[in-house]
């Protein structure tokens, strides 16, 4: 005979997942919210809430997967808190300068020609270090063009939401998507040693 | 054509960037198109900004599969207040 009914998770269980995927959880968090205090609030929130809803998981998605999308949840909250309360204070577009990264010619030519390297998505997945350094380039970013780069390139968002949550215009956005590529890809070509 | 209605690599790489949002209006693919075929770089930077495009919504399942994690930890002190609050 067997058992169909869901599997019951313990305290136990539960605490089981703060050593198993804390760590990853953490580096995600980071990944869209580059401060330390913050970042490690939303990953206790999203324990806890787990912890709470614990009966309430079937087990259809992974742990990781569930405990994730709880923890992206809470980000957003957070990311739409923060941005409500300065929504009449002009976000500063200019924080992130993409100025270094092109002659002040009248072509405005690049500096540094970008190398003949192709980003590879079946390649890449398994390569922790690329990872490594796409966390270490993304947070040399100004916060909101992380933040935009990571809910529009990271987590596919569409650009009406993102505009919504940071309270900009699309031809703000726009700018900020435009300027954290530019650094990004230039963090990461010269950083990237290729395989 | 003078040097100055050449659209710079700034404004080229704009619009490259736009393209991952939006399909550019006519005006703006012959723009972007013209630059193109006289700049090797900007066809570059394309290529990668395709590429990367394509490859950092990976980002979640990589770190679903990178265990143990070697970096960035989050503090053990922090482990143990989290499990405390699940008692």
């Amino acid at each position: 005979m067997t058992d169909n009914s869901p599997k019951k998770y313990s305290s136990q269980d539960a605490k089981q997942w703060v050593d198993l995927y804390g760590d990853r959880l953490y580096r995600y968090a980071l990944s869209r919210i580059n401060k330390v205090e913050v970042a490690q609030d939303l990953v206790q929130e999203t324990f806890l809430s787990a912890f709470k809803a614990r009966e309430q998981y079937r087990g259809e998605a992974s742990e990781f997967s569930w405990l994730i999308s709880i923890l992206k949840n809470k980000i957003m909250d957070f990311l739409r808190a923060k941005y409500k309360t300065r929504s009449s204070e002009q976000i500063n577009i200019d924080d992130l300068s993409v100025d270094h990264l092109f002659k002040m010619a009248q072509r405005e030519c690049h500096k540094k020609s970008p190398s003949n390297w192709i980003p590879n998505p079946n390649e890449l997945l398994e390569k922790k270090e690329f990872w490594k350094i796409f966390e270490m380039c993304l947070g040399k970013l100004a916060a909101v063009g992380a933040q935009a780069f990571t809910m529009r390139e990271v987590e596919h968002m569409n650009v009406k939401e993102i505009c919504n949550i940071l309270g900009i215009t699309t031809s703000n956005l726009y700018v900020l998507l435009h300027r954290a590529r530019s650094l990004l890809r230039d963090c990461i070509d010269t950083h990237w040693i290729k395989a | 054509m003078k040097l100055k209605d050449i659209t710079s690599c700034r404004i080229a790489t704009e619009l490259i960037s736009k393209s991952l949002e939006e399909k550019l209006t006519f005006g703006e693919t012959i723009k972007l198109n013209v630059h193109l075929i006289m700049c090797r770089m900007c066809i570059k930077y394309r290529r990668q900004l395709r590429g990367f495009h394509k490859i950092f919504g990976q980002y979640t399942s990589a770190l679903e599969k990178d265990s143990p994690p070697s970096h960035k930890c989050l503090p053990e002190e922090k482990k143990d207040a989290i499990k405390k609050l699940m008692e």
